[in-house]
């Protein structure tokens, strides 16, 4: 049994189509199966409103998905930088990109060592008993802008999973994932090797699932 | 506090095809994706945009947008290439970037009295509309038509285009006090209620988008709950599973809006009782939504006049 108190909590999280764009990927935008922690540290910001992304630095988040998203490829258009001149045609060009679709997980939210008061899963408690208290803008999103997540729910305390994978830390796993995202170029970029587990019934996330959002 | 406009758009039944300038051989595709387990049609958010800032160029409501579509170069023509979010209403609502790599990331300014905040980090604004991906209501089942161009043949001159005889479903979030001009949200709604024109052959003139169904909600709420609620069997569209979230209160009834085609079927009834706003019309609800948006955010009844 899931055991929740003032220093965890765990969120139910619907997407309906996202694309987690691997670090490493240029002109084939691959995605990863699983939304990195990175990503999920910053759509809980999002919800809270905060824009100092260091703010709850120290947070340990777990992630186990509760559905296999299905992945499909698209060609858009994507911009780059090749002329100044902003409307140059060649500033943009088609390519592919992958998505998943039917994207639902849990993530699971520890106080960990964030030293903020009040600390990342206080101030998600806070945000969901009164929504209106909070100031924060744009839809929620996992991912891109258009990627609008359509349902997050806090989960009982007596909350029993079912059919969940969990993503857990292990040297040899064959994901490689992003805790921490510098957008200005990539040399601040950590990433951390996982692998998913077989289906389980474990509904409380073991010690190896647990990962410290940080700088280094 | 902040409101938030969520909404989930039904289009009318129609015939797309799509000539995007990709193909493969001589067939001009239809962009799919796996959904629910079938292999169904979609159409770009960003189509959807390109349609509601086309909108507010030629709706005839003074609005002025810093991207102008000239159809006689098939191109865009800039008003202000630095951008204007004060006066255009297009970089306001969905926002624009300047392609120069930031040299801070914009939460990452120090914020230290008496220093100045690092140039260079202000010529990008994140949409405030953000708009999903289209997506069928019915699976693609490969259909073609085959075509051959007029005058002289080549070797070039017959092809094939893929149509796919369907319905769409696209949601959208909308936070107006993050607008320069709160108002824009009339204009918005306005837009993405008459929309016409969405990809298509010759770009954007095959496909009707205005909502034949509509659901909308006002709200505190974060999340949507709304997205991608319309499922079609044996040609009938239903919305259970937002049934079921007004039903179990995960929705608040009053929050609402549902209008269209989908207020004729029986179960809307209960939606009804419960206390959702319900529409038969697409007009009618959008003006009663107005009102209420104009109440809580105080915006001059004035906009309301358009």
């Amino acid at each position: 049994m899931m055991k929740t108190s003032e220093k965890i909590l765990a969120l139910e999280v619907e997407i309906p189509i996202a694309s987690f764009r691997q670090s490493r990927a240029r002109e084939y935008a691959e995605t990863y199966p699983v939304p990195p922690p990175s990503t999920v540290y910053g759509m809980l910001l999002s919800i809270i409103g905060e824009m100092d992304r260091y703010k709850h630095c120290g947070t340990r988040l777990a992630i186990a998905m509760l559905s296999q998203p299905q992945k499909s490829t698209v060609i858009r258009t994507f911009r780059r930088f090749k002329k100044k001149d902003i409307h140059d045609a060649s500033n943009a060009r088609p390519d592919y990109q992958e998505l998943l679709t039917d994207i639902r997980f849990i993530a699971w939210v520890d106080i960990g060592e964030d030293n903020s008061q009040p600390a990342l899963p206080q101030r998600l408690k806070i945000a969901f008993n009164d929504p209106a208290a909070i100031n924060r803008f744009g839809g929620i999103c996992l991912g891109e802008s258009r990627d609008l997540v359509n349902s997050i729910n806090i989960l009982p305390e007596n909350y029993q999973g079912e059919s969940l994978q969990w993503l857990v830390k292990d040297e040899d796993g064959l994901l490689t994932l992003p805790y921490w995202v510098d957008h200005v170029g990539s040399k601040g970029t950590r990433w951390q090797r996982y692998l998913m587990l077989e289906t389980s019934n474990q509904s409380y996330p073991p010690e190896s699932a647990w990962t410290i959002i940080k700088t280094n | 506090m902040s409101f938030h406009l969520f909404g989930n758009i039904l289009t009318g039944y129609g015939t797309a095809a799509n000539n995007r300038g990709e193909n493969e051989g001589n067939i001009t595709t239809l962009q799919k994706i796996l959904w629910k387990g079938e292999v169904h049609t979609t159409v770009s958010s960003e189509a959807i945009r390109w349609a509601l800032r086309y909108y507010w160029q030629t709706a005839g409501n003074d609005y002025q947008v810093n991207r102008r579509w000239d159809d006689d170069i098939n191109d865009n023509i800039w008003q202000n290439e630095n951008f204007d979010d004060i006066t255009f209403i297009d970089d306001d609502v969905l926002g624009f970037m300047r392609a120069e790599g930031a040299k801070v990331e914009a939460s990452d300014e120090p914020k230290q009295k008496g220093k100045k905040a690092p140039k260079g980090t202000t010529t990008a604004k994140r949409g405030v509309l953000e708009v999903t991906r289209a997506v069928s209501t019915t699976p693609f089942s490969g259909d073609l038509t085959f075509n051959s161009a007029s005058g002289k043949k080549g070797r070039t001159s017959l092809y094939g285009t893929e149509v796919h005889a369907t319905r769409y479903q696209y949601g959208f979030a909308l936070t107006p006090e993050r607008l320069k001009d709160k108002s824009r949200i009339i204009a918005v709604l306005d837009g993405l209620s008459s929309l016409g024109e969405v990809a298509g052959n010759h770009s954007r003139f095959l496909y009707d988008f205005s909502p034949e169904s509509l659901v909308l909600r006002w709200t505190h709420d974060f999340s949507p709950r709304i997205l991608y609620c319309y499922e079609e069997n044996d040609t009938e569209v239903s919305i259970k599973e937002l049934i079921r979230k007004v039903r179990n209160q995960d929705i608040e009834p009053q929050e609402l809006w549902i209008a269209g085609e989908i207020t004729e079927y029986d179960e809307i009834k209960e939606l009804k009782q419960l206390g959702v706003n319900v529409f038969p019309g697409i007009k009618l609800a959008i003006q009663s939504m107005k009102e209420v948006i104009v109440r809580d955010l105080q915006l001059p009844q004035l906009e309301l006049i358009r």
